[in-house]
């Protein structure tokens, strides 16, 4: 406990967590700032509604549709290869493919039909297209009906108690630029002890350097969710000044921010310990920025509700609602199975650690 | 039992075709054992070995009856100074020794009073909140003996520990270094002969990884008696003198240079050698036995 005091207190006092600390609450602040200015406290008004992605067949149907025929014109079919937008066009004999898949999908009469077509469809393609069981969601997009506007209201009043929609939009955005600094962080803070030429002195010393390096990992998840927690107090402050009225949950952004956003924080601190025992170099901000960026290409394309397997969840909206409650179980399986992996990550540093202290070390180094 | 026993260690690098040690083996017991040789004999690696931080190709040693195979155990045992000691530059001095306190798993109760204890002894009490980067030397070389001493270790282990001090600095740290091989084993390794003359007679001269000498600094001169000569030369046949002598030491007063030279005989008066000059005698019986 002591050891975990001092590494925690070693990295709230360094220059880089100053920095982190001001990024991460600016970034939040200034994001979720103009959101939270919106009211909820009321049933939106006709032709108000927000837009959602819909779920039900004749609006997926008439989306894939609409925008297979408008690329099939064209000849000009978009895909995105690990989250990045690349176009393609079809051959000659791709092409009548295509318009007898065109033919098939005007005869679909269930979702199950739609996803048979679509599937050849993505085939023709070469994959990593809209065309997917996954992902033809994006292309039925449309505004709320007033049934399903009552319905966002209703949950959102009920039972996100108002301060658990601005948490989701707090979690999305929090996870954007905490999917990413921690590594740069934690890089620095492991490589303290090589500039300040600490590390022959620390190793001499009892404590095994796994023992070490398990403590700094713990006393990092604590520090660096430290910002966000800050900044999720200050949005409960203001949620419960802006609706004195109504029932706030007010512990939604501090839920948001230890389920939704800790995971996230798990695994680009654990990418930074595990890179510098592998590499000792900052070499794995490279992997995380790479990481980051596919992530953020991929949920770009969904942002107001995608949570997958992406490492930052999406939902940037207030509303879709009923998408967030449907799916919770998809977002806390893919959230447990972040923490868990991070958790494998950190057990790899671990082994590293030992193994360049030990007795396989001479394996690994430039030593025989 | 003898409170370090190496036996026949060899360390050997990729790529380096000598290796930095070669089958070492050397005892030493408690009180101040001084380990000399110039810069690349294998001081540094011997001492890495001792504290487990690196492994040894072949060969063993024992730290206070405990093998290297458990590191742990010797880590417990043992303080450590390594070469060019610096620590986190943002710390302050008490929690450096605080924080390097808890990695020698010293309770916490008792962290304070040792920690206030060394600080007095090192002299340093006046600068327990300063920060390290603001240490001067000396300073820093103390704080780096206290931690040393954090956990109170059977076997103390300093490397190079005067280097870049100034000389009033390397007294005074030599004698803190004395002070506490009264109570304990301190394997000091340096390349200046002085400071091992001023503070121990036990010593082992270290070249190329072998060791070349190990016993008393009597022995050592003893061993070179007879072949250290001093000579007084015309200032202008001085530059021929130094091409064919090896000289120990020159000084120039008017139109002559007295020399003091190592040589296997020699025609001039023969002098009784400084502990320099012996070692000096010693590396070049060495090289010109064509190691």
């Amino acid at each position: 406990m002591r050891l975990f005091w001092l590494e925690s207190k070693r990295l709230l006092l360094s220059g880089a967590f100053l920095i982190y600390s001001v990024l991460v609450c600016g970034f939040i602040v200034l994001n979720v700032n103009p959101l939270v200015n919106r009211s909820l406290a009321t049933l939106p008004t006709a032709n108000h509604y927000d837009a959602i992605y819909a779920s039900d067949f004749r609006t997926l149907k008439n989306g894939v549709m609409s925008q297979l025929t408008t690329e099939y014109k064209a000849n000009t079919y978009t895909t995105y290869p690990l989250g990045f937008a690349k176009t393609t066009a079809l051959k000659s004999h791709e092409r009548a493919s295509m318009r007898t898949q065109i033919k098939a999908l005007k005869q679909t009469k269930n979702r199950h039909a739609l996803n048979l077509v679509i599937k050849r469809v993505n085939q023709l393609l070469g994959g990593h297209s809209s065309y997917t069981a996954a992902n033809i969601a994006t292309l039925a997009r449309r505004q709320m009906t007033p049934k399903e506007a009552r319905q966002d209201y209703q949950l959102i009043v009920t039972r996100d108690k108002i301060s658990g929609a601005f948490a989701r939009v707090f979690a999305d955005i929090a996870g954007l630029i905490v999917g990413i600094l921690p590594t740069v962080i934690i890089i620095a803070f492991c490589d303290a002890d090589r500039r300040s030429r600490a590390l022959a002195t620390i190793q001499s010393k009892f404590a095994s350097s796994g023992k070490r390096l398990a403590t700094q990992y713990c006393a990092s998840l604590i520090v660096l969710l430290l910002p966000v927690l800050v900044a999720g107090g200050y949005f409960t402050l203001r949620v419960n000044g802006l609706y004195p009225h109504q029932v706030i949950d007010r512990f939604a952004f501090m839920k948001a921010a230890v389920i939704w956003i800790l995971p996230t924080l798990m695994i680009s601190s654990a990418m930074g310990f595990m890179t510098y025992q592998l590499f000792s170099n900052f070499v794995g901000f490279a992997f995380q920025i790479g990481w980051w960026l596919v992530t953020t290409m991929i949920g770009a394309r969904r942002v107001d509700g995608y949570y997958g397997w992406l490492l930052m969840p999406r939902h940037n909206s207030l509303h879709n609602v009923a998408y967030f409650y449907t799916h919770l179980n998809e977002l806390l399986i893919n959230r447990v199975s972040y923490a868990m992996f991070a958790l494998i990550m950190v057990g790899v540093a671990l082994l590293v650690a030992q193994l360049r202290k030990g007795g396989l070390h001479i394996a690994f180094s430039s030593q025989h | 039992m003898h409170t370090i026993e190496i036996t026949n260690l060899t360390k050997t690098y990729r790529k380096k075709p000598t290796p930095a040690l070669d089958h070492l083996t050397l005892a030493v017991d408690k009180g101040m054992f001084g380990l000399l040789g110039k810069n690349g004999a294998g001081k540094s690696t011997l001492m890495k070995i001792l504290t487990t931080l690196e492994q040894p190709t072949t060969g063993n040693a024992v730290v206070c009856g405990i093998p290297l195979s458990q590191p742990q155990a010797i880590r417990d045992l043992i303080g450590y100074l390594p070469q060019n000691f610096a620590f986190y530059p943002n710390m302050t001095v008490a929690n450096a020794l605080a924080y390097l306190a808890t990695l020698a798993n010293v309770p916490v109760r008792a962290q304070r009073q040792r920690i206030a204890q060394l600080l007095a002894d090192v002299n340093l009490t006046a600068k327990a909140h300063t920060k390290v980067r603001q240490l001067s030397g000396g300073m820093l070389q103390r704080l780096g003996i206290a931690q040393a001493l954090i956990n109170n270790p059977q076997v103390l282990i300093v490397d190079e520990p005067t280097a870049g001090l100034d000389p009033e600095e390397r007294i005074r740290f030599r004698n803190l270094l004395t002070d506490f091989s009264s109570e304990r084993t301190v394997l000091l390794s340096t390349h200046i002969v002085s400071d091992v003359e001023a503070t121990t007679n036990q010593i082992g001269v270290l070249d190329h990884g072998q060791l070349l000498f190990t016993g008393t600094t009597n022995a050592l001169i003893t061993a070179a008696t007879g072949h250290v000569f001093q000579a007084l030369v015309p200032r202008e046949a001085a530059v021929q003198f130094k091409q064919t002598h090896q000289i120990s030491e020159q000084v120039t007063q008017a139109d002559q240079s007295h020399f003091r030279f190592i040589a296997a005989s020699s025609s001039q008066t023969p002098v009784t050698p400084t502990l320099e000059e012996a070692y000096l005698y010693l590396q070049t019986q060495h090289e010109g036995a064509g190691v």
